[in-house]
């Protein structure tokens, strides 16, 4: 998914010494706050620390992204290699999460983390712009679901089909995709990939 | 009977962890001057013929939201706490002193803010205790004069499910810090850039102006947010530097010439800062600082003092309306104080 990333600004990072009760102390220049997003909290100094000093969202989550570029502390930076933006939806309620599972016509149901996951990957699979990995996560298809949730490539599906089902997506296709001298499974995914046919076609 | 005692009475309150999940211990009380918390309720009406000469009615509840408006008096920590409640948010930031404070900035943030309960307790004889739920402040005006030094923040609060009946009063207890004054500013008003000690008074305005929505119950469905709209009053002695901003803003220049007409064009903007800094008992200064910036504030061309036969103080009253300049914040607060970044 595309991120974006905030970092402190050069004169917030580090600490400096202040007097405390019981003599000098280091402390951190930059002390924090709770911004509210969505009705819940989103701590600043927690989550830099836990970021290793970066907060790493999704380009889609403007609210918290706009909330975060507005903090004078604050300025965007380059997302580090492998980050996983946070997901907007951890900060929701549980009630939230069915709610939003609803109106994509998602099972309800489940635990929080499932919701979550399944929402994820739906986002996932409508960012990237595929329908069918998107009806695969309405349906209920956990290796899609977990796959997109992961932040991973989703499989066409192809690659779960017996040997018979490829030869009969490879008759229906239209044109039908011709399986001369392909024998192995592989060989028959190569050409219907080819062809661009998938599972759901 | 007893009467009730109107002069026994206290204001708490805290953040909320969810909108539906009241704060039942708040942490912050206040030293709380005027206003009140109500619980309006409106009810809707249908008349309709029945034969007779009076028609009868079909009577509902329409809508039932709670509002309050507590004058509250600026100790460092409350005034930092409400502010932040207000906007939704802030940055801290260690300022080394000595003495060692923690500085919490404020600026203009989208959304509601922080959903919060406000606590009420009036009267000891005929105790009347309550909690405002899922409340928000949809406004805050900050004031001081030279008349009433003690400054001021009132928050126009908006709660969504007000009134419900306490048993006893919050454990939180009452600020022990003085309240900041407006002397505390003396030589640190500064309109555009310029200082100026014949300054009688601020209010200064921010406003979310939070509209409650219905849908298909009287409880409210959500809260519209308009613009935020950030308002300066500022009255000025007009002696040689009142009257030099009154021509600058009238004319363009401080010091029109002979001959010259006001200036029918739009001025640059201009701008507004105070700097309070609190001093202790001595007079020395605590470390405890409220500095409010608007970086651009459109001004309107004020009414000069009229003549008056018995005399009088000449004033003016300038008025404006903050702008944005670039990438500048519509506002700025910044409170050093001794609290850490608010949580609750």
């Amino acid at each position: 998914m595309e991120a974006i990333a905030f970092e402190l600004r050069e004169e917030y990072t580090g600490t400096v010494e202040i007097d405390g009760p019981e003599g000098p102390v280091e402390t951190p220049k930059f002390g924090g706050g709770v911004l509210a997003v969505d009705g819940s909290d989103f701590h600043l100094r927690d989550e830099l620390d836990e970021g290793d000093g970066v907060i790493v969202i999704r380009q889609s989550d403007s609210v918290l992204a706009e909330l975060l570029s507005l903090q004078p502390p604050l300025k965007s930076c380059a997302v580090p290699d492998g980050r996983v933006p946070l997901s907007p939806y951890e900060r929701r309620s549980t009630d939230d999460l069915r709610h939003f599972a609803s109106l994509r016509d998602m099972g309800t149901g489940g635990s929080r983390e499932e919701l979550l996951e399944r929402l994820d990957a739906y986002d996932a699979a409508n960012e990237a712009g595929d329908l069918h990995a998107r009806q695969a996560v309405v349906d209920g298809d956990q290796a899609v679901i977990k796959a997109l949730a992961a932040g991973e490539a989703v499989s066409d599906g192809l690659d779960r089909l017996t040997k018979a089902d490829l030869q009969g997506l490879a008759a229906e296709a239209d044109p039908p995709v011709d399986l001369e001298g392909a024998a192995t499974n592989a060989e028959i995914i190569d050409r219907l990939r080819a062809a661009g046919v998938r599972k759901e076609d | 009977m007893s009467l009730q005692e109107l002069q026994i009475y206290s204001l708490w309150a805290g953040k909320q962890t969810a909108k539906g999940t009241p704060n039942t211990a708040p942490a912050k009380r206040f030293k709380q001057i005027s206003g009140d918390f109500n619980i309006p309720r409106a009810d809707g009406n249908q008349k309709y013929g029945d034969a007779t000469a009076s028609p009868g009615n079909e009577d509902w509840v329409d809508t039932l939201v709670g509002n309050g408006n507590p004058g509250i008096l600026a100790t460092p920590e409350e005034l930092a706490w409400l502010l932040w409640a207000q906007e939704g948010g802030e940055t801290t930031a260690a300022v080394t002193g000595p003495p060692a404070k923690t500085k919490h900035t404020v600026v203009p943030l989208p959304g509601l803010g922080h959903v919060c309960t406000f606590v009420t307790r009036k009267g000891s004889q005929v105790a009347e205790r309550m909690q405002h739920n899922d409340s928000y402040i949809s406004q805050s005006e900050i004031g001081g004069s030279t008349g009433s030094k003690a400054v001021r923040i009132t928050p126009t609060v908006l709660s969504l499910d007000p009134g419900e009946q306490r048993a006893a009063d919050p454990a939180a207890a009452m600020p022990t810090k003085a309240t900041m004054l407006y002397t505390d500013g003396a030589s640190r008003f500064s309109v555009d850039g310029t200082t100026f000690t014949g300054h009688s008074e601020f209010t200064a305005t921010v406003a979310k102006e939070l509209t409650p929505v219905y849908g298909d119950s009287e409880n409210v469905e959500d809260l519209a947010i308009a613009a935020t709209v950030v308002g300066i009053g500022v009255t000025l002695y007009m002696n040689a530097t009142g009257k030099a901003q009154l021509y600058k803003l009238l004319y363009g220049t401080p010091t029109p010439a002979a001959g010259q007409k006001p200036q029918r064009v739009i001025g640059p903007l201009g701008s507004y800062l105070f700097d309070l800094r609190a001093r202790d008992t001595a007079g020395v200064a605590n470390g405890d600082k409220f500095v409010f910036t608007l970086a651009g504030v459109k001004w309107q061309i004020p009414d000069a003092p009229d003549p008056n036969p018995e005399g009088g103080t000449p004033t003016y009253t300038l008025q404006g309306e903050a702008r944005e300049v670039g990438s500048t914040p519509l506002y700025q607060t910044d409170i050093d104080c001794d609290a850490a970044a608010f949580t609750v």
